[in-house]
């Protein structure tokens, strides 16, 4: 997997450089716009991170270069400009997604992850993390045999972490998709319920499946 | 130079009268009413002086012709009256000279005033009104351009039915002369009356227009630096008094907002030099010496959710802005209150759950907002609520329709409430009752700033009411779909 970081602020291409590689990614640096639109027209990337503020060719201009190409790799901007028309302006141009300065990386992840699988995820019935197993349909949640009493909350809770294994979910994230609650709330009331739900799936049986990643979110996984 | 660019005179086009300045307007306005009413005034008198001086003048004549008619018809032998009439009648008038001449049907003179025949001879005299008229008025003639008469000719019988020819003439001179004495000083009287006029005009409105000119600097006084100067109550005239008021009552609103502004940068200052701070320090002592990847990864760890408070805290910041400068464009959508209600709750239900605290909701409603919003600021009012609600109380969710179709959701908690003092500040930004109270603990101090900005945005608006000890209660509103 290659992407393409159109990015001027070498402090931020450094980390991202870091992180992605890490993530198992290929990544390719471009410090100003007409370089970036030089690798995206005649290098194949499987993903392009745009900022939007560039010298020499902005990341408005760079876009519709490409697309007007006939190149359809995905992009991602990346920008500290948050005002709605810029939003709307971005994802016309054709980006797949626009986040906003400061993002966390995890949050990046996510939506890089979201978008190489836009094909349509296998949704299984079932979800088997060591000994711990979820039944979908059944709405049911056992662990090494034993049953788990959770509510209907907890049980969404543990169906995210358990689709999304091994990925850091931001707090946003899950009270976002547990809760329908949208906005980047300071938060506690998810600590409440990962510790409640940790009382339940983890702590009678020794073994913890799941973990936090402190200021980032939490993780499912077997360690 | 570019101060002036109010004047007028900068802006290229010619300066009307509005660009004058007052006592300049003033003194010309009430100066051109007073010339023209001295004008018409004088004019007036003058033409009615003539007019009065002319027909008395007629009237003169026409009695001395009818004077002459009488005699000659009552009596024609007695020639001694008529004589005396004729000749001695305008030597008699002291100040106006008169001349009669009486003639023949053949135009033979038969009496005349003396040296009448030399200034006056027969033909000048405007042709004569027959026997039964009245006399006219008189004709003016001119000698050469010595001097002026007024001359008027009549028939006349006499008792033997003889046609005698009357010819009377007055020497007009000295009215004349009188007339233009009296145009003349007149004339002086009007110049001296407009001038005096222009300079009176312009001492009284520049007396008038003082208080403008006091008030004026008064304002200049008032820089950013003394906002706290006023106009004050000085006995001002009743119609600067209302601006005076009104000004000072703009300067309050002023200083009160620049007092929050500046309040607002230092307290920012402050809620970010805290955590910068303890990001600095945290970093430099971790690099003072060789440590375990165990103790790193504990730094980093603290840092990220310090970094993350930061980013919140600045995305809050960035969103009031925007607010209060109305560049947020919300696109409203129908909801079912009690639904978002009950979300919100199960969201917080774990945490209520967990200091003894019951969030209950209640009622019904359907409102047209936007969604997040409403979410972020009714769950802002439960964050702030949990805060101040100790174990065992509750907190209320309730709404419902209002006559009006605005719908209302109020949240109540059964806590420490909020003193008084405090009641009118909670809503501004980064407020804190209690300063000591670390905002790690408590949020970033700009939630119940952002439920305000939420409910301008949908016209709609927030009042808090609470009493110490019993709880405090936040009502929402929001307006009707129009």
């Amino acid at each position: 997997m290659r992407i393409l970081v159109v990015e001027d602020d070498k402090r931020t291409s450094a980390y991202l450089r870091k992180g992605l590689e890490e993530n198992g990614f290929i990544v390719d640096i471009a410090e100003n716009g007409e370089d970036g639109l030089h690798f995206a027209l005649t290098e194949a990337y499987d993903l392009i991170l745009l900022d939007v503020m560039l010298p020499q060719k902005d990341g408005w201009a760079i876009i519709e270069e490409i697309r007007r190409n006939n190149n359809d790799t995905p992009v991602i901007f990346l920008t500290a400009r948050d005002e709605v028309l810029d939003r709307i302006k971005g994802l016309d141009l054709g980006a797949d997604d626009y986040l906003v300065k400061p993002f966390a990386f995890s949050e990046l992840m996510a939506r890089i992850r979201t978008i190489m699988r836009r094909a349509p995820v296998r949704q299984s019935d079932t979800y088997r993390i060591a000994d711990l197993e979820i039944d979908i349909a059944g709405h049911k949640a056992a662990r090494g045999g034993m049953p788990l009493d959770l509510t209907a909350k907890e049980f969404l809770l543990l169906e995210l972490l358990a689709r999304r294994k091994g990925e850091v979910l931001s707090k946003t994230h899950i009270s976002d998709q547990v809760w329908g609650i949208h906005f980047d709330s300071d938060s506690n009331p998810v600590e409440v319920a990962i510790r409640r739900l940790r009382k339940k799936v983890d702590e009678p049986f020794g073994v913890n499946l799941i973990h936090t990643v402190r200021g980032v979110g939490y993780v499912l996984e077997e360690r | 130079m570019f101060s002036k660019n109010g004047d007028g005179h900068s802006s290229g086009h010619k300066p009307g009268l509005q660009s004058w300045s007052l006592v300049g307007r003033l003194t010309l306005l009430v100066t051109l009413s007073t010339v023209g009413i001295l004008l018409v005034a004088t004019l007036y008198l003058f033409t009615s002086m003539g007019r009065n001086l002319d027909r008395e003048n007629d009237e003169y004549l026409a009695n001395e012709i009818n004077l002459l008619r009488t005699i000659l018809i009552r009596d024609t032998d007695n020639s001694e009256t008529l004589r005396e009439e004729v000749e001695w009648e305008g030597l008699a008038q002291t100040h106006l000279r008169y001349y009669a001449r009486i003639l023949d049907d053949q135009g033979n003179i038969l009496l005349e005033t003396p040296n009448m025949n030399e200034i006056l001879p027969v033909k000048i005299f405007p042709s004569p009104v027959a026997v039964s008229q009245d006399p006219r008025e008189g004709t003016r003639w001119k000698n050469g351009d010595r001097d002026s008469f007024l001359l008027e000719s009549a028939w006349a019988q006499d008792s033997s039915r003889r046609m005698h020819l009357i010819q009377v003439a007055m020497d007009i001179n000295r009215e004349r002369m009188t007339l233009i004495h009296i145009r003349q000083s007149m004339t002086a009287v009007l110049v001296v009356g407009i001038l005096f006029s222009i300079g009176i005009c312009f001492i009284i409105t520049r007396k008038g227009m003082q208080p403008l000119s006091d008030i004026t600097e008064a304002i200049q006084k008032i820089s950013a630096e003394q906002l706290h100067e006023r106009i004050g109550p000085s006995p001002w005239p009743r119609e600067l008094k209302t601006l005076a008021e009104a000004f000072d009552r703009m300067l309050d609103r002023l200083e009160d907002s620049f007092e929050k502004l500046s309040r607002f940068s230092a307290d920012i200052a402050h809620e970010l030099r805290t955590p910068v701070n303890s990001l600095m320090g945290t970093a430099e002592v971790a690099l003072g010496k060789e440590r375990t990847p165990e103790e790193y990864r504990q730094v980093i760890e603290s840092s990220l959710e310090e970094y993350g408070r930061l980013a919140r805290m600045i995305e809050s910041l960035l969103f009031l802005a925007r607010a209060e400068n109305r560049e947020i464009r919300i696109e409203k959508s129908w909801i079912e209150v009690h639904r978002e209600m009950e979300k919100i709750r199960e969201f917080y239900d774990a945490l209520a759950e967990e200091s003894g605290v019951e969030i209950i909701c209640k009622g019904e409603a359907r409102t047209f907002v936007e969604p997040v919003l409403f979410q972020r600021a009714v769950s802002n009012l439960i964050a702030n609520a949990l805060q101040y609600t100790p174990q065992g109380g509750s907190i209320t969710l309730q709404t419902g329709q209002l006559p009006d179709q605005s719908v209302k959701v109020v949240v109540s908690d059964t806590g420490c409430g909020i003193p008084a003092e405090h009641q009118s500040r909670i809503f501004d930004r980064l407020y804190r009752i209690d300063p000591s109270r670390s905002p790690k603990q408590y949020g970033t101090g700009l939630g119940l700033a952002i439920v305000i900005s939420i409910m301008e945005l949908h016209g709609g608006s927030v009042t808090v009411s609470s009493e110490a000890g019993k709880g405090s209660v936040f009502t929402l509103i929001f307006p009707p779909v129009s």
